[in-house]
């Protein structure tokens, strides 16, 4: 099955389809599946039995009691989810068109659409496992939530949700990010899915009290093509879409001074992240979700899968 | 190539706008909304760096399109060799033909040479004129109106009193003057001496009274001389086909007759006559006889009724100018209008007109010139080459609208496969 690109993904209306598309590409693909790495927790024993694979022996037990028991993993229930969408201005870039054309001749999507189908396509992962999975998002100070539940209802609540919002204003990172763990009755994931352009030193101490707290937290940075590589070069009037503010430039010449700024900045965030124990991805908008989504859960999969060092 | 409205090559100052705008000028900004500009330094606009191939292209594209739209308003046109005939070659030629007495044995003949003149020019009219030094004015008006050569021709027997050098002087320079002398000749046809006695129409009662009346018109103007190409009959008011005649007059229309009745009407002894008419009480016929609708009145009597009426009709198959007479054949009028009559028959032509000598050869060369071959300064056709310099402009008015919304090319970023390994 071809890879749907990022546009044909967001050019399709119906989130839950897009969503279940991206999923059935995963479970599809020719790489080992990543489920096992997401939310599987090591629930108990049981007797070897011939044909097991041997890779879940508990040898440790072996080597005290002399019996055969393979772990046994269990995806619980009781592990919860709790997305962190960000619909502040800025996500809404590209507009329609302005980001150029897309490879395939359809419009490149904008970060906020991309980051719709990120958490639309891990909701529909999480809660098809039979996790539980829940919204915030946060509009000036306003702050909407979906509680974290399992079930196909449910995830028809929270992708209808996500539909709703649309991006404008601003938000402050900290108090979404304090709350949604405040909102998770359990040890759970906060996955925050954001351009992370209000991130500010606050923000990160905020993801760092909710490690503490011992919640997993994940750091997945949307950005655009365009804003990486600033192909602009004429006199252009930008405009701020957060604060409103406008400013004239000869995109020509600073064009190399933005780039440079621009790495920088993704580069302190993946280093605060790893500093804190986060999890972190760049999601450029022109890279198809599967590959990226894929690519994340993989590495997420074998950290998991990997003996936690302990806090 | 020559240009008909030079005035309008002031319009190539306009090519200063373009450049102005070309040096002062910077493309105005496009707007792009942008998610954030923290990263975006905050210094200065820098000094106007532009694409300056593209600009200099679309300069060169507007200037030129203005240099053409002012060289289109100057109303080119391009002299091909048949276009140069059309346009040097015009020539208007007015032709005054000498219409005096002196001319009438030529007069034929003369007026087919200004008809033949006069075709021959581009514009060509045929002007007649009993004195054609009094012409001149009004055919150099006519000249001032065309455009081209110009030249006069003057067909004449140039006696002494036809033209004056004085008359040539209000010539314009450029205007060519053209005298042509025709000999004087014998008029062909009628022989002067040849007279036509005066046809009096009288009732049988009325005979001996008109008789007295041609005696005394007699002694006061002399033998009857009318031209026998002048017929005219007088009307008395018993004649006996008077109402015959009546019935029949037409409407005079010939140039003689006009001129006999005006010469008629203008006499000082009718007139007299006319303000001393009574229509007598005696008179066997006290009614008015009664007169043609077609007629003229050529005199009135004192109480306002007409006295004499002319009209035209027919005598023993002659057309004859008939005067119908409302007075008795014995009055005063009576014997006034015969002498008129007589007077306006014999149709004397002045005395200038007998002079013999005409004009020498070398005096009327003298007087002559050629038109100037100045070349006009519009077609006199009214052609225009402009019109494909209005193409050339609106060619290049879309070209360079093409030049300025063609859009910029950004450079589409390839998508990255190494983010792959970044996400991992």
């Amino acid at each position: 099955m071809t890879v749907l690109s990022a546009s044909t993904v967001a050019a399709i209306d119906d989130l839950e389809l897009a969503a279940r598309l991206v999923v059935e590409g995963l479970r599809s693909g020719p790489h080992r599946s990543p489920f096992h790495g997401f939310t599987a927790e090591f629930s108990q024993h049981r007797p070897y039995r011939p044909g097991d694979d041997l890779k879940y022996l508990d040898w440790k037990i072996l080597a005290r009691t002399d019996r055969l028991y393979s772990r046994q993993f269990r995806e619980s229930t009781s592990m919860s989810v709790m997305f962190v969408l960000d619909t502040s201005a800025s996500m809404n870039f590209p507009a329609t068109g302005a980001g150029g054309p897309a490879p395939n001749g359809v419009e490149a999507p904008s970060k906020f659409e991309y980051a719709s189908i990120v958490a639309a396509s891990l909701a529909y992962l999480v809660i098809t496992q039979g996790d539980a999975a829940g919204l915030m998002t946060m509009t000036g100070d306003r702050l909407q939530y979906v509680p974290a539940r399992g079930g196909r209802p449910h995830l028809r609540t929270l992708l209808a949700h996500v539909e709703r919002a649309r991006p404008a204003g601003t938000w402050v990172l900290d108090r979404a990010i304090g709350r949604a763990a405040d909102l998770l009755k359990r040890r759970g994931v906060i996955v925050v899915i954001s351009d992370f352009y209000e991130a500010g030193d606050e923000t990160f101490r905020a993801l760092r009290q909710v490690a503490r707290r011992g919640h997993d937290v994940a750091m997945l940075q949307v950005i655009s093509r365009p804003e990486i590589t600033f192909p602009y070069d004429a006199d252009v009037e930008l405009e701020d879409l957060e604060s409103g503010g406008r400013r004239t430039v000869d995109t020509g010449a600073v064009g190399r001074s933005y780039r440079g700024a621009v790495a920088d900045f993704l580069a302190r965030c993946r280093a605060s992240a790893h500093r804190d124990g986060a999890d972190y991805a760049l999601l450029p908008t022109d890279v198809a979700p599967e590959h990226a989504l894929r690519t994340y859960l993989l590495k997420r999969g074998a950290a998991a899968a990997a003996p936690r060092v302990p806090r | 190539m020559m240009f008909q409205n030079p005035i309008a090559w002031l319009g190539l100052a306009a090519i200063a706008v373009p450049i102005l705008v070309h040096l002062l000028g910077r493309r105005p900004a496009r707007r792009l909304a942008f998610p954030t500009l923290r990263f975006v330094p905050a210094s200065p606009l820098p000094p106007v760096r532009r694409d300056r191939l593209t600009d200099v292209t679309l300069l060169v594209v507007r200037a030129t399109a203005i240099a053409a739209a002012a060289v289109a308003l100057t109303q080119p046109l391009w002299l091909t060799a048949s276009r140069t005939r059309d346009v040097e070659g015009v020539l208007s030629r007015a032709v005054i033909v000498d219409t005096s007495a002196s001319m009438a044995g030529t007069i034929e003949r003369a007026r087919r040479q200004a008809q033949t003149l006069a075709s021959e020019a581009t514009a060509g009219r045929v002007i007649d004129a009993a004195t054609p030094g009094a012409a001149i004015a009004g055919a150099l008006a006519w000249l001032q109106s065309q455009s081209g050569r110009t030249e006069m021709v003057i067909v004449s027997d140039f006696q002494p009193a036809a033209i004056e050098r004085a008359d040539l002087a209000g010539v314009p320079a450029e205007t060519g003057i053209r005298l042509i002398a025709v000999p004087i000749a014998a008029p062909a046809g009628t022989a002067p001496n040849a007279t036509t006695p005066l046809r009096v129409l009288a009732g049988p009662d009325e005979q001996r009274r008109a008789e007295a009346a041609v005696t005394a018109a007699q002694q006061m103007a002399g033998e009857w001389q009318g031209r026998s190409d002048r017929p005219i009959a007088i009307v008395y008011p018993e004649a006996p086909d008077r109402a015959a005649l009546v019935a029949a007059a037409q409407a005079i229309d010939r140039p003689w007759m006009f001129e006999a009745i005006a010469t008629i009407g203008r006499d000082e002894t009718l007139a007299d006559a006319a303000a001393l008419h009574e229509p007598r009480a005696s008179s066997p016929e006290p009614q008015t006889p009664a007169v043609p609708d077609a007629a003229t009145v050529v005199t009135r009597a004192a109480d306002g009724k007409p006295l004499v009426v002319a009209s035209r009709g027919s005598i023993d198959g002659t057309d004859r100018l008939l005067l119908f007479l409302q007075a008795d054949a014995a009055s005063v009028a009576s014997a006034a209008l015969i002498a008129a009559a007589t007077g306006a028959a014999a149709a004397r032509p002045p005395a200038s007109e007998l002079d013999p000598e005409i004009r020498s050869e070398a005096e009327l060369k003298s007087w002559e010139r050629p038109p100037t071959t100045a070349r006009p300064a519009t077609d006199p056709a009214g052609r225009s080459d402009g019109r494909w310099l209005w193409l050339a402009v609106l060619a290049l008015l879309g070209l360079e609208t093409l030049m300025r919304r063609a859009p910029r090319a950004v450079a589409v970023p390839a998508p990255v496969r190494e983010e792959h390994e970044r996400v991992a």
